[in-house]
């Protein structure tokens, strides 16, 4: 039985035209899609989500990056050069935010950023959901 | 034999108070399967889940109304991305 114009069962994926596609760990700008005149904008973050899922999917998970931040259990500090920032940064774990692809601009910034950095997100942001997470010892 | 979980665990010295020690026996006396390494490590886990709320605590404090400018930039994406995810759902 055909349920759309190109028959077929299923729905198709939807594939977004944004190339090439964030890997995880990357640094990416994000910016208001049809508003570059936004003063505030671009923000960078860091892709969180599964490769396999920046690679299919048409929305992303990240992380937004911020220039300075208090110490806490949810901010992880991204030191200058880390995925290709230019200054000491934090990172904002308790705000990740899940966005269409078409909110990232430039990018990746820089290589991806060490398994360390990441693990310590995945801690900051088990953090921000309310579990209780030590740092490793 | 150990198992691995039990195999990484570290033991350690500590002086603690006998009233507290007392309550822990007499726990695991009524608890069997349980030992004082079990009940300390939930001791433990108490008090770091508390550390840590005081520490999110102080961090909330220390943020609010700082960095406004990204995050009001922020919030201005997130809001643009929350209404195009549901805002067009009936």
């Amino acid at each position: 039985m055909e349920d759309g114009p190109e028959g077929g069962g299923e729905a198709p994926l939807r594939r977004p035209a944004v190339t090439p596609w964030p890997r995880r760990g990357e640094i990416w700008s994000v910016r208001l899609p049809g508003q570059p005149s936004d003063p505030h904008q671009p923000r960078p973050a860091l892709v969180l989500s599964d490769d396999v899922r920046n690679r299919l999917a048409d929305d992303v998970i990240v992380v937004p990056i911020f220039t300075r931040g208090a110490e806490g259990p949810t901010h992880v500090p991204l030191p200058r050069g880390a995925g290709g920032v230019k200054r000491d940064s934090v990172l904002f774990c308790e705000e990740l935010t899940t966005l269409d692809r078409d909110f990232l601009g430039s990018g990746p910034w820089g290589a991806a950023v060490g398994s360390d950095l990441m693990a310590a997100v995945a801690r900051a942001v088990r953090r921000a959901i309310g579990e209780t997470v030590p740092e490793p010892g | 034999m150990l198992s691995a979980k039990r195999a990484t665990r570290v033991k350690v010295g500590a002086t603690l108070d006998p009233d507290l020690v007392a309550a822990v026996d007499l726990y695991v006396a009524g608890n069997p399967g349980l030992d004082r390494s079990t009940v300390i490590d939930d001791a433990l886990r108490l008090w770091h889940a508390r550390q840590q709320e005081l520490a999110m605590e102080r961090q909330l404090l220390e943020d609010a109304g700082r960095y406004d400018a990204e995050r009001s930039g922020w919030k201005t994406v997130r809001k643009e991305a929350v209404k195009r995810r549901f805002g067009a759902r009936p």
